[in-house]
């Protein structure tokens, strides 16, 4: 295990951000940590970082105690903070460069590393630039960039993505597959369930600072699809359409919006044809057909009722 | 020294920075240099001179380089100071320089509209010509012509007796000033130095150097040293300003001067460094600054002397570090050595002391 949390718990006054917290992650993964906004990631990622204090648990990264070796772990680990942590009065270069100091990188060695990373994020021919200058995604960039010069064991990135434009978006997802690749674990925090979902091989959902799911994506989905999802488009609405379909075996719930019909059925129902068949008979035409698959929005939503991004 | 390193380099890109750094004290002491030297260039001064001995005659060629000296009638004095033909009227009386060699206290009676900051200097000049030739005379001990060769050399400046006497006269009153801008300046400068570090909290920046392998006491110690440096830089652009483009007149000891400023600015950083810790943001720290600096600069005589300050206000300002560095210059530029100034050397270092003390004194978490 690269990073072992043991009953983690973290208080801020009155409010409880990490709530007796466990995870473990292993090497060579891409671990995603999924929550809505205020569910505890970042006060999760401060205090693996040994910035924030803890009130109990333990941490132990690289096998070590984050308490008594906090100086050695650090060197090892690149971190992308959620708030764009770059110098906006130096280069894109001379940032880069001044990370790659501070981690100990010197000489010919710091001048690659600096070339690779901004290489790699796609800033090279921007790099005498000031990141005043820079767009949105680009100042992202650049802020991963910093983080991943010195070749880390552990990547820890705190919602990279946030707020730009799905071109940086897929270059920075595209890029988090490539350093696992190099060898880097990498743990990925976001909001964004479909991020997570597609890059991420174990997931730790959290909400309230309390870890309600983990496992792969499989198994997490497998945890919701006790029941299957229809929508379906037709051509006209009939009043006892609704009624009609609530008969049918194995639907547990049918609802109209507009045109569209939502029905929830017990899993394995086998009950498609059934369902065809109604509508065909009341005389309405099937304009569109979508079995909804499970997701991991779909899970947060049966775990906790609510919606991931409200 | 990474942070170190940086630091100044994005200092001294910034504009701003620069501007508090040097362009300020460069203003305030150009400024100073025309109002000190302005009036003085064009002055006139009319004499009447009834003794007309040896003595006289060195005396006012020794006034020549203070203004344009025009020999007079003692009934003109007043309609031509009131018309602005001369800006200062001199009347040797009969016998003065007689009285002079006998020790006796003869007075030169001087007219000018009012003391204004224009005749000043050449008053003072002419308090210090009139002391050193008592000295003379005393060395002579009434014999004229000893009197008279030791005027001479003292004019000349050939000897010791100019060393003791003549450097008092000519007037440290703009170098002193200008000192009190640049003890302004070097306040306003760690300020906004220091600046920095909060740029940093509010950039993220300084969170996330703490993930990297360093320590917090590091990151604050190199910090620390960058404003060091960069304040003796400026100390030493507005010195060598000072000597050699305005010809100021810095006293016997610029290492001593040097030394007095550098502890003053270990008290200038650690007042910055805690006025950051202390303020909530850079708005806050910006507004903060000037409502703490310039009542402290007044009080401790950057813009006029000290003692021309009710009573009270006198002892309030001992509590302000400015008061105890510009005594300090004062004492080095009128020729004291670092020895005598030890008292107020080390209540400056007292004053940083509680200022870093402030400074840590709120040591929260980290805020992300
Ligand atoms: N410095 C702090 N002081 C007090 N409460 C905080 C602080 N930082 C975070 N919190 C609270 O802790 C909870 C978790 O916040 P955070 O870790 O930022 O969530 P996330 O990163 O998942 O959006 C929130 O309720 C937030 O308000
Ligand atoms: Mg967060």
């Amino acid at each position: 295990m690269i990073l072992k949390i043991n009953n983690l718990v973290k208080r801020y006054k009155d409010v409880l951000a990490v709530d007796n917290a466990s995870i473990s992650i292993a090497e060579g993964e891409i671990y995603g940590l999924l929550g809505p906004n205020g569910a505890g990631k970042t006060t999760l990622i401060s205090t693996i970082l040994g910035l924030t204090k803890y009130d109990e648990g333990s941490i132990e990264i690289f096998g070590k105690d984050l308490k008594k070796n906090e100086y050695e772990i650090k060197k090892e680990i690149g971190i992308v903070p959620q708030d764009l942590a770059i110098y906006l009065d130096l280069t894109a270069y001379e940032n880069v460069e001044y990370f790659g100091r501070l981690y100990g990188l010197r000489g010919n060695l710091l001048k690659e590393r600096i070339e690779e990373a901004l290489n790699f994020t796609g800033l090279w021919d921007r790099r005498k630039d000031v990141p005043k200058k820079f767009s949105g995604g680009m100042k992202r960039r650049l802020n991963i960039a910093c983080a991943v010069m010195h070749h880390p064991k552990l990547i820890i990135m705190d919602e990279p993505t946030v707020g730009i434009d799905p071109q940086s978006r897929n270059l920075i997802l595209d890029s988090v597959v490539k350093l696992n690749k190099m060898g880097s674990t990498i743990i990925y925090t976001s909001h964004y369930m479909e991020e997570v979902e597609a890059i991420c091989s174990n997931i730790t959902i959290i909400d309230h600072g309390r870890v309600i799911a983990k496992g792969t994506k499989e198994e997490l989905k497998s945890m919701i699809s006790f029941e299957e999802r229809l929508a379906i488009d037709i051509s006209s609405v009939n009043f006892n359409l609704v009624d009609g379909l609530k008969k049918v075996i194995g639907v547990k719930e049918c609802s109209l919006n507009g045109n569209k019909l939502l029905i929830i059925s017990e899993k394995n129902a086998n009950n498609l044809s059934r369902i065809i068949d109604v509508i065909l008979k009341m005389d309405v035409e099937i304009k569109g057909l979508n079995i909804e698959k499970p997701t991991l929005e779909g899970v947060f939503l049966t775990l906790t009722g609510r919606s991931l991004r409200d | 020294m990474t942070i170190f390193n940086f630091t100044i380099r994005r200092i001294m890109r910034d504009k701003g920075q620069l501007i508090t750094m040097l362009l300020v004290p460069i203003g305030f002491i150009t400024l100073v240099m025309m109002l000190f030297s302005g009036g003085q260039f064009n002055m006139s001064i009319g004499v009447v001179d009834y003794d007309n001995t040896e003595w006289t005659q060195s005396f006012i060629n020794s006034l020549d380089n203070k203004g344009i000296i025009v020999s007079i009638d003692e009934d003109e004095i007043e309609g031509k100071l009131l018309s602005n033909k001369i800006n200062l009227g001199l009347v040797i009386p009969k016998g003065f320089t007689d009285d002079v060699v006998s020790m006796e206290n003869p007075q030169i009676q001087a007219y000018s509209i009012n003391e204004t900051d224009v005749t000043v200097p050449v008053t003072i000049f002419i308090d210090n010509f009139l002391a050193a030739s008592k000295h003379i005379a005393a060395a002579a001990d009434g014999n004229i012509d000893t009197f008279n060769k030791g005027i001479s050399l003292y004019i000349n400046g050939s000897n010791n007796v100019k060393e003791a006497f003549y450097d008092v006269g000519e007037s440290k009153g703009s170098t002193v000033s200008g000192m009190g801008f640049l003890v302004m300046s070097m306040l306003y400068f760690s300020v906004s130095a220091s600046g920095i570090i909060m740029e940093d909290k509010e950039g993220k920046t300084f969170y996330r150097v703490l993930t990297a392998p360093v320590r917090l006491r590091e990151y604050m110690l190199q910090k620390i040293l960058s404003f060091l440096v960069l304040l003796q830089a400026q100390v030493i652009t507005v010195f060598l300003l000072m000597k050699y483009v305005f010809k100021m007149n810095m006293g016997p000891s610029l290492f001593n001067l040097l030394v007095a400023l550098f502890v003053f600015s270990i008290v200038c950083i650690s007042f910055g460094v805690a006025l950051t810790s202390l303020s909530k943001n850079t708005r806050q720290l910006s507004a903060l600054s000037p409502i703490l600096i310039i009542p402290m600069v007044m009080l401790g005589g950057s813009f006029w002397p000290r003692e021309i300050m009710p009573e009270i206000l006198i002892k309030l300002s001992n509590i302000v570090p400015t008061t105890w560095i510009l005594i300090s210059i004062e004492k080095i530029l009128y020729g004291q050595n670092l020895v005598s100034i030890t008292t107020e050397l080390g209540i400056l270092l007292m004053f940083s002391i509680v200022f870093f003390l402030l400074g840590t004194w709120k040591k929260t978490e980290i805020e992300v």
